[in-house]
């Protein structure tokens, strides 16, 4: 160790506050170079934009243009990230079809193909597929609920994550090497010495009330588009980490509407996309400069709307599907004054404070779902450096959790009473560590039950996550399985995931019931705008459902 | 006089008790309804409105009461019961499914909770919830869990309960669960089991009198066993009186000289009277947003937001969409859902003679079954009368 001191041994190495995709990163690199490391998460794991986020492990042709070099390391990452966790990843073709109204359609359609060309030469970096133009007709067959007036298209390849999958490996890989990780636990004030140098956090768990101090070497702020908030607990003026917070939300609809992604334009130009997922729809996606609290991000009507609409427009049947849910999250857009939204950078950056007088605190800005990894990784050769750690760097090579080997979901269904589905979406979340589920059945077949219908998450599950990937509430279990987020939005599986959950946290009844209570209250405020004809029975029935199962609202005397 | 012709729509509590009411009043009544409602999904249990432990205890009418005895499958009357939920909350209602255990008189006692695992009832959770229920802590009511093999076989864990309500509806089957609960060990006060103990049999009534201590079932899940039970009950109630029942969902309905006609599909019902017991949005009477004809979404009947029958929330007119896509839920708030109805003074639909209306149909009344029930009687009793 480089640093002298004549205080105490601190309690760890690195200190990371944050468990977006940066934050859990940095702790999974800093361990895996045998530094210790203590992690501090305000909500849960994935909570912020990390969970909400399209999920596209993309190289971003939109940066093509403008950004080649962002274009190019997401590509190489993005190859990366399929080798260490190929369980994850899912390939997502693209149509981008031409329409007819455009003015010089056909230009427009051979602009796309030079454009597709260019973009093509990254393509071998993640083992995507080169472009293919398409006719009118080729569009048809592909796609037959496309509306009819294109001139043709083209195909492009990219690969989709669950992006809160991706946090909960990185974090369990940092445990089991060693890191210590606290979720709803927020850093409350980073602590300084009297030279200004940072030496630890303030915490407090915001379930528990429980609240202490960590001390460490270095402080890493990889809050994303709470970077500035945090600056400021360090005594900084919040422009020292500023981020552009840019809104973005995502619909979806109950059903699988096409099987390619589809690239539309927005009333106002801009480019969306509807995108198949599981036996789902997604519409995405928004950006906006958000200030709102980075708590409590839902999506508005207008934006819901505009999104419903652009999708419309060129895949009218959309209008028949029922809209179920949306998700929301902000992005931490690297600082750039008066520019378009769309036209900033999503490039990173490490802001080392002791040009602002905090010498030992870090924060990373910006960033992508796609270049994590390379951008934890410079983040931990910074820490190194500074630490004299020679360990080499092995993140895109060491496999996350379950991405050692593949398993075969039918080999999983053996001996224990799960349909393939369910072993479908187990390995899939879980990659080889489905077999510990699976374990966990055999050992206990209750435990096959299936608790989630619409997803379907068995029992096995919902403790598997609650006993090692740290889910506190019925929330947390939801970000980690998708329990509740199908079409009956928790109605039939809440409840029973939350006596489930106290039973394996060993809390009372009345506990798993808040839980489950709670996790309801914030999936109905995700769904409110975009409560049409359709939903408003699902939603009139979820209200019946609850008022016989848990009585009317009492109002205190 | 001739007894005038009812045209009831709507067969959930509402509608059934309305033309159970016309009939009895002397009409000729026809019931219209499309498929399950509210009723077909509730849990059993039979509130004047959605409980609370705080709510007075009021006993149900004696119409009411009359209606429960005549549908054959309902306790109602005397003490409010004690029932359990599916997820093991002891809660009041004033009646129940006969199938339902009623938990009251067992203060002091053990309650043996059987062990089969069903995936929409897990009876170990079951037994800790209802353990650290309030009531049983006052009551000192136990719970034991206790082990009944072969009460389910592991390929029926995957099954609906209404599936599985069905398979105990055989007489070898439930004759095989009472050797089961007699087998061993020491009788408890009572059995509390999943929910289904039949569709059509009384299973419950059954194995009561075979092991000899109160047999029941807690409460069911949305489209579960008890909304199984009320439709059968309800077919041949209509049945025996002679109503005539048709399947169609009504999609327009419009003044004829002195009466209405009600269009469903290709088919036009005249009728002198109408009963609207269509239910609430969850039944699919009340349509949100504009009426467009071009839309599947808009299975619409008229009542809808858009239309003609007077629709009413907190005792304003609604009569106008205040966004494209529908009511502005962000600004209002979901619970309008359980609010929005038809505007009615009384039983009688405000401003259309001859137009009556009952149930969740109704704006601003409580969503339960007692009360839609009480409302029908009153409706089809008005629109049968001179
Ligand atoms: C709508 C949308 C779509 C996107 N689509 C893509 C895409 O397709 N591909 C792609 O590559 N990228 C995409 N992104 C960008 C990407 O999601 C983000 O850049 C990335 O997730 C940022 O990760 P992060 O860890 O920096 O921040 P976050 O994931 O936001 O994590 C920050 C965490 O810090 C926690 N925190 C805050 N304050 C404290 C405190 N005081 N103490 C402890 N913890 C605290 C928060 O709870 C939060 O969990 C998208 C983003 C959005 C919003
Ligand atoms: C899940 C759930 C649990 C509940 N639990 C309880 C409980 O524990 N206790 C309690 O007291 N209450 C409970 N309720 C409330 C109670 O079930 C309702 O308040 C009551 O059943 C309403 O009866 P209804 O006859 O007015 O409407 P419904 O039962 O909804 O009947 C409506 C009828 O109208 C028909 N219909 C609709 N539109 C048309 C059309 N266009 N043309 C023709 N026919 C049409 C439908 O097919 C249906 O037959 C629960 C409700 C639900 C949904």
């Amino acid at each position: 160790m480089s640093v002298e001191s004549s205080e105490a041994r601190p309690d760890c190495d690195v200190i990371v506050i944050g468990g977006g995709v940066n934050g859990t990163g940095v702790a999974r690199d800093c361990a895996l170079r045998g530094l210790s490391v203590a992690l501090f998460e305000r909500n849960d794991i994935a909570f912020g934009a990390s969970g909400n986020s399209s999920g596209m492990i993309h190289g971003g042709p939109r940066y093509l243009t403008y950004d080649p070099e962002v274009t190019h390391t997401s590509c190489l990452d993005s190859g990366h990230i399929q080798r260490i966790a190929p369980h994850l990843l899912f390939r997502i073709p693209f149509l981008a079809p031409v329409y007819r109204q455009r003015r010089g359609a056909k230009l427009t359609l051979f602009g796309y193909d030079a454009f597709f060309d260019l973009y093509d030469k990254y393509q071998p970096l993640k083992r995507g597929k080169p472009h293919v133009r398409l006719s009118a007709d080729d569009l048809r067959r592909l796609e037959p609920g496309l509306v009819a007036d294109a001139v043709g298209g083209v195909t492009f390849d990219e690969w989709g994550i669950d992006g809160a999958r991706l946090c909960i490996g990185s974090m369990v890989d940092a445990i089991e090497r060693g890191a210590t990780v606290r979720v709803h636990t927020t850093v409350s004030e980073v602590l300084k010495s009297d030279d200004g140098r940072a030496t630890g956090v303030r915490w407090r768990d915001r379930l528990t009330g429980e609240s202490g101090t960590t001390t460490g070497l270095v402080v890493v702020n990889a809050t994303g588009a709470w970077a500035p908030i945090t600056a400021a607990l360090a005594g900084l003026p919040p422009r020292a980490a500023r981020v552009r917070p840019g809104k973005g939300i995502h619909v979806f609809l109950d059903r699988r509407l096409t099987n390619y992604a589809i690239v539309a334009s927005a009333i106002d130009g801009r480019q969306v996309f509807l995108m198949p997922w599981q036996n789902m729809s997604v519409i995405g996606t928004t950006d906006d400069d958000y200030y709102g609290d980075l708590d409590a991000v839902v999506a508005s009507a207008d934006e819901s709307r505009y999104l419903i609409q652009a999708a419309e427009r060129v895949f009218p049947s959309v209008r028949q599907a029922r809209a179920i849910g949306t998700w929301g999250g902000v992005r931490p857009t690297l600082w750039g004054w008066g520019v378009n939204e769309d036209k900033l950078s999503r490039e990173h950056e490490i802001v080392d404070h002791a040009r602002h007088g905090v010498d030992g605190l870090y924060s990373m800005i910006g960033g992508k779902l796609a270049s994590y990894r390379i951008f934890a990784e410079e983040m931990t050769d910074v820490i190194a450096a500074r630490l004299g750690n020679t360990a080499q760097r092995r993140t895109h090579v060491s496999p996350l959790p379950g991405g050692d080997e593949a398993v075969d979901p039918f080999e999983l269904t053996r001996g224990v009473a799960i349909d393939a589905l369910t072993a479908a979406r187990l390995e899939y979340r879980h990659g080889s560590r489905a077999l510990r589920v699976i374990e966990r059945m055999k050992q206990s077949p209750r435990e096959a039950r299936v608790v989630c219908e619409c997803e379907p998450v068995t029992e096995a599950e919902i403790r598997y996550v609650a006993e090692h990937e740290l889910a506190c509430t019925v929330d947390d279990v939801s970000r980690r399985t998708r329990l509740g987020l199908g079409s009956c939005g928790g109605m039939r599986c809440a409840l029973r995931c939350g006596a489930i959950l106290a039973d394996a946290r060993q809390q009372s009844p009345e506990r798993g019931r808040r839980s489950a209570l709670a996790f309801l209250d914030g999936a109905l405020a995700r769904r409110l705008s975009i409560v049409g004809p359709a939903q408003a029975r699902q939603e009139a029935l979820a209200l019946s459902v609850l008022r016989s199962e848990l009585g009317a609202d009492e109002e205190s005397a | 006089m001739t007894a005038p012709r009812v045209l009831v729509v709507g067969g959930g509590a509402a509608g059934t008790a309305a033309a159970w009411s016309a009939g009895r009043a002397g009409a000729r009544v026809t019931l219209l309804h499309a498929g399950p409602g509210a009723t077909a999904l509730y849990s059993g249990a039979l509130d004047r409105e959605p409980w609370s432990e705080r709510a007075r205890p009021s006993a149900a009418d004696e119409l009411t009461v009359a209606f429960a005895v005549a549908l054959g499958i309902w306790r109602l009357g005397g003490q409010p019961a004690r029932i359990s939920t599916l997820h093991g909350e002891l809660r009041p209602a004033l009646g129940r499914d006969r199938a339902l255990l009623d938990l009251a008189p067992f203060a002091g006692k053990c309650v043996a909770v059987a062990d089969a695992l069903h995936r929409e009832h897990d009876p170990r959770l079951l037994v800790r919830a209802l353990e650290a229920s309030p009531w049983a802590r006052s009551a000192r009511t136990r719970f034991e869990l206790r082990d009944v093999p072969g009460l389910l076989d592991e390929s029926e864990q995957n099954l609906s309960s209404y599936d599985l309500a069905k398979r105990f509806d055989d007489p070898e089957r439930s004759a095989l669960v009472a050797r089961a609960l007699t087998a061993g060990g020491e009788a408890p006060a009572a059995w509390l089991l999943g929910p289904w103990l039949g569709l059509e049999v009384d299973v419950a009534g059954l194995l009561t009198e075979a092991v000899g201590v109160p047999v029941g079932e807690v409460s069911s899940p949305p489209g579960g066993a008890a909304g199984g039970r009320f439709e059968w009950a309800r077919d041949r109630l209509l049945a025996d009186q002679g109503v005539s029942v048709e399947r169609g969902v009504a999609t327009e309905i419009s003044r004829d000289g002195a009466g209405w006609v009600v269009t469903a599909g290709d088919r036009q019902v005249a009728a002198e009277r109408v009963v609207l017991a269509f239910g609430g949005v969850q039944a699919g009477g009340i349509c949100l947003g504009a009426v467009r004809p071009e839309e599947p979404l808009s299975l619409a009947f008229r009542a809808s937001l858009a239309g003609e029958l007077p629709l009413e929330l907190d005792g304003e007119p609604v009569d106008r969409n205040s966004t494209l896509f529908g009511v502005d839920f962000v600004a209002r708030g979901v619970d309008v859902l359980s609010r929005v109805g038809l505007a009615a003074d009384g039983a009688a639909v405000r401003g259309c003679s001859g137009l009556y209306a009952a149930g969740d149909a109704i704006a601003g009344r409580p969503r339960a079954v007692l009360e839609a029930i009480a409302a029908g009687i009153a409706a089809g009793a008005a629109a049968a009368g001179a």
